[in-house]
């Protein structure tokens, strides 16, 4: 068994929604990190494949009084009654005892869906079609993270194959522990106003986990007793109150997405 | 006695044995394989194997020149992130940046020159040999009644000297550059204050930058260099006033938004200078330096707040903060820059918003505007060469346009005004079939980003010169043209001289330059370390370090405040009607890098086709309140109509949009439409109206529901 594997970590974020530009930079390193297929011709909102997904979120005041934040929304690493795992039919999601990731295994996948209708952030994807790339695309692939197949549902996992690699520089090191700069999701490596902080919330010295004590620290929907993994970060009361709500397509609600 | 099987035994078993089975394992196991099995067939691509290994280069998506760190798999990058303390691009690189290495593979890549046969509705696209490309070109140039032009939208480069040269030899030959708008306002001063020396801003120590419009962080300038400031604004005590129209990101993030009316930029410019001058807000010593002040105060008198807030939409008491807030936080800065797809501001607004810098004391002081050197070895590419704007109209007949992208829409109107009305012909080497190249007669499959080695030298918004070399990161493809090379085989079809030197010996005479300026740092992307030029033992010891991944920074120079100057008192209120409160107003909008020439990587559909962060070509916002008056819903199509056309488009209500607006994406286009699908129909930027001063910012238009 890996060393690395004795300390109970508990991987988290911390999201600064007022820092957040919308740029889109940790949704295209995200895509490319985990070899997300591009878009097809006919692929939208609701059939497209984005672990990291950015909503476009208005106070709904009418101009000029009106306000927006983005959103940063993805697989929210729920560590209690995980939905998608208890509803797994195939045991194909499983939250990582060492880590607390909650990790989805597309081997074992048989494409019902029944985590996506689970999931109440809306974080799960569906592979309707094969992956396409160009032919020289291919060759640009992440080798260290398999492409999924038509057929089966994948989200964000922090980045895993950098977690491995992480721990098996650590292993070959002979480390315990592994580096936390050696262990950075893309998201974070990428975004320009370094909105996004990772860290082990189980540290109790570790910025994030500092930082989730804030008290503009907030998660969406908390009410449900999940313990989703990652917070959220804003000033603004406004923003704070939108937590317990639907993210919802609805044309007549405030969220866009 | 044994028993006699009958037919409903028979049945019972048969019955029961199916009942049976769905009891065992077989049937899931059987779904579960057809699964796996369909999961699993070759569509799903094989990973590539080989070494893992770092290479670095420089992004020339844009001029922004931020260092690259790619992760290679068996010699291919498959990971791009920025160099961590880069002196300009602070470790950052931009979502199209991230996805660049992509774009040699582009499905929509030209890899063989192209040819339109007929300009009509029945025009023929195709492809042909690039030895008869050049030929037929050269018999062109010779042919030619008009003149020959050559416009290249990113001077300054060692191509830009080539094409210089190259022009020059040529009859009616004419290099032509257009201003890239990131330095309008820079460009303005040089020219208010009749200067050579370039300009800069020095965002790092100012106090206060007063924005009108520019895309500060959506892209603008050095995106890294800009986040890093702003992201640390609360403790560098930077504060930004972002004047716009719409709510952009930047009005998002400014610590205030003034949402002037389109159109009224200038004039608010002009209600702050009045603020200024009327509450004797300007320094002495200021004053001393206008030569015409009293001409100009009288002047300035009729822009008093109280006569122009009903045309801004800004109330006077909102005017008079910002101008007291722009005395009390000096040093500051007053840009002007245009929306990547909304196009720039006419000459006069450029004027009044570079003359609210000299107002404020802004020039020649640190934390200002700030004076700067060249790039040993390298000519300020704007103080010697023809604009595109002096080009008389209906005088161009052929017409070279060059690969190098600006990121910032460029309409095809503002060409075609300049080409005689029949016979023109126009080149365009550019690797993808868009934008311009979309309307040329020639295309010529240029090399893209990372197949060819190029030399940077980044934004001029920066305040201080600075110079890198982009090494190539991806095979180059087969067939495609670097454009020395295009240039080399056009100039010996014409028998003229050309340059015999490769563009690695050019790109070494730089190096050498430098190094023998003995100026300056040296960063090395390896190790994040920076060094003085003096450190280097020889030019080739540079060249090497090059090689590896560096950037050469200048130091900065002794600022001088400026002794003498005069403002322009010819300035009205009828030059800022832009039309009826009742009429819709369309005003194109666009993110930079997805409105021009260049293609952006499939993937990157995941900020616009996949989700809604950013809005695809075609796309319109509209205020609740107008949407409600045309009876127009979320994802409705509806018919866009001006003056210049008609087309459908996908409605988006937004409360951010100004009532009366439609806010119109000019780009990107969705994954799966190509640019021969884009030329069978009209995008935003051919209903916009393009003025004689160059701007497409303000269209009348009308929007009604479409029922398809």
């Amino acid at each position: 068994m890996n060393s690395s594997n004795e300390k109970k970590s508990r991987y988290g974020m911390i999201i600064d929604l007022d820092r957040c530009n919308g740029c889109g930079a940790c949704t295209v390193a995200c895509a490319i990190e985990n070899n997300v297929p591009p878009a097809q011709n006919k692929t939208n909102i609701k059939t497209g494949i984005t672990w990291m997904q950015v909503y476009h979120v208005s106070n709904n005041e009418s101009f000029p009084k009106s306000d927006t934040v983005f959103v940063p929304m993805f697989c929210q690493q729920c560590e209690e009654e995980t939905p998608c795992v208890t509803v797994c039919p195939q045991n194909a999601v499983e939250v990582d005892p060492a880590t607390g990731i909650v990790g989805q295994i597309p081997q074992r996948c048989l494409g019902c869906r029944y985590c996506m209708a689970a999931c109440p952030y809306h974080a799960r994807y569906f592979n309707w079609w094969d992956p396409q790339w160009s032919e020289g695309m291919k060759k640009q692939l992440n080798p260290d993270v398999a492409p999924r197949m038509r057929g089966v549902v994948e989200k964000c996992n922090f980045c895993q194959g950098r977690l491995h690699a992480a721990k098996a520089k650590a292993a070959a090191q002979g480390k315990k522990e592994i580096d936390p700069v050696e262990y950075i999701p893309a998201c974070v490596e990428s975004c320009p106003m370094q909105a996004i902080t990772f860290g082990d919330l189980a540290d109790e010295t570790s910025t994030v986990s500092q930082s989730a004590k804030n008290k503009d620290t907030f998660r969406f929907l908390s009410r449900l007793g999940t313990e989703p993994k990652v917070h959220f970060h804003s000033e603004k009361s406004w923003v704070r109150d939108m937590a317990e709500k639907t993210l919802t397509r609805s044309k007549k609600e405030i969220v866009h997405g | 006695m044994p028993k006699t099987i009958t037919r409903r035994d028979v049945l019972k078993f048969v019955g029961g044995s199916v009942l049976g089975t769905f009891l065992t394992p077989i049937p899931w196991k059987l779904l579960d394989d057809t699964a796996i099995w369909t999961q699993n067939w070759s569509l799903t691509p094989p990973l590539s194997h080989g070494p893992i290994s770092n290479k670095f280069s420089v992004c020339t998506l844009c001029p922004a020149g931020c260092a690259v760190k790619a992760r290679c798999v068996a010699g291919m990058p498959y990971m791009l992130s920025g160099v961590a303390h880069h002196p300009l691009s602070q470790g950052i690189l931009c979502p199209r940046g991230l996805a660049g290495h992509h774009l040699s593979f582009h499905p929509y890549r030209l890899t063989v020159p192209h040819k339109f046969f007929g300009k009509d509705e029945n025009s023929r696209l195709s492809a042909i040999v690039y030895d008869k490309t050049s030929k037929e070109i050269s018999k062109h140039i010779i042919e030619n009644k008009g003149s020959v032009v050559l416009l290249d939208r990113q001077p300054g480069r060692i191509i830009s000297s080539i094409y210089d040269q190259f022009i020059k030899n040529i009859p009616n030959g004419r290099y032509v550059t257009f201003n890239p708008p990131e330095e309008s306002t820079l460009l303005t001063l040089q020219k208010i204050t009749d200067t050579s020396t370039p300009l800069g801003y020095d965002f790092e120590y100012t106090k206060m930058i007063l924005s009108f419009g520019t895309p500060l962080l959506d892209g603008w300038g050095t995106p890294g260099r800009l986040m890093k400031i702003f992201r640390e604004k609360k403790e560098n005590g930077i504060k930004l006033i972002q004047v716009e129209h719409r709510q952009s990101r930047t009005a998002l993030q400014a610590d205030t938004w003034i949402p002037v009316q389109p159109g009224r930029e200038g004039l608010f410019a002009l209600t702050l200078a009045n603020i200024l001058i009327s509450e004797k807000l300007v320094p002495q010593n200021i004053i001393r330096s206008i030569n015409n002040f009293q001409a100009y105060k009288i002047f300035i008198e009729q822009f008093a707040p109280e006569l122009t807030c009903e045309k801004t939409g800004i109330a006077a008491g909102v005017a008079r903060k910002i101008a007291l807030e722009l005395i009390q936080s000096t040093p500051s800065i007053a840009c002007s820059g245009s929306d990547p797809g909304g196009g720039p501001f006419d000459e006069q607004t450029e004027q009044i918003i570079a003359e609210l810098n000299l107002l404020l004391g802004n020039v020649g002081r640190t934390g200002g505007i700030v004076a700067k050197r060249d790039v040993p070895g390298y000519k300020n590419p704007s103080a010697s060469h023809t604009n595109w704007k002096e080009i008389p109209d209906h005088s161009v007949q052929v017409l070279i346009i060059d690969s190098a992208d600006s990121g910032y829409a460029f309409p095809w109107d503002i060409i075609e005004q300049k080409l005689i009305p029949t016979n023109n012909v126009v080149i365009s080497l550019s690797p993808f079939l868009n934008e311009i190249a979309a309307h040329a007669d020639y295309i010529i499959p240029s090399a893209v980003y990372y197949e060819t080695q190029q030399d940077i030298i980044p934004s001029s918004s920066s305040s201080v010169a600075s110079f890198s070399v982009s090494f190539p990161l991806n095979p180059k493809r087969k067939n495609t043209i670097d454009n020395i090379d295009f240039i080399k085989n056009i100039s010996k079809e014409l028998g003229i001289p050309a340059s015999t030197a490769t563009f690695e010996e050019l790109l070494k005479e730089k190096v050498s330059a430098i190094y023998s300026s003995r100026r300056g740092l040296i960063f090395t992307f390896s190790d994040g370390q920076s060094k003085r030029t003096t450190e280097i033992q020889s030019a080739d010891d540079l060249w090497k370090t090059f090689t590896e991944g560096a950037t050469w920074v200048d130091d900065p120079i002794p600022q001088h405040t400026l002794v003498k100057f005069s403002l322009n008192t010819n300035y009205s209120h009828k030059a800022f009607d832009v039309g009826q409160a009742e009429s819709l107003i369309l005003v194109p909008y666009g993110w930079r890098g997805t409105v021009t020439t260049s293609q952006i990587s499939p993937i990157m559909s995941k900020v616009f086709q996949e989700s809604e962060l950013r809005s695809f070509a075609g796309t319109v916002s509209i205020n609740p309140m107008t949407a409600s008056k045309l009876n127009l819903q979320e994802s409705d199509t509806a018919f866009l109509k001006t003056e210049k056309g008609e087309m459908n488009v996908r409605i988006k209500i937004d409360n951010a949009v100004r009532p009366g607006l439609i806010e119109a994406a000019v780009g990107p286009n969705l994954n799966g439409v190509d640019a021969k699908d884009e030329l069978q129909s009209t995008t935003v930027l051919d209903l916009c109206k393009v003025q004689n001063n160059g701007t497409w910012k303000i269209t009348k238009a009308t929007l009604s529901k479409a029922y398809v």
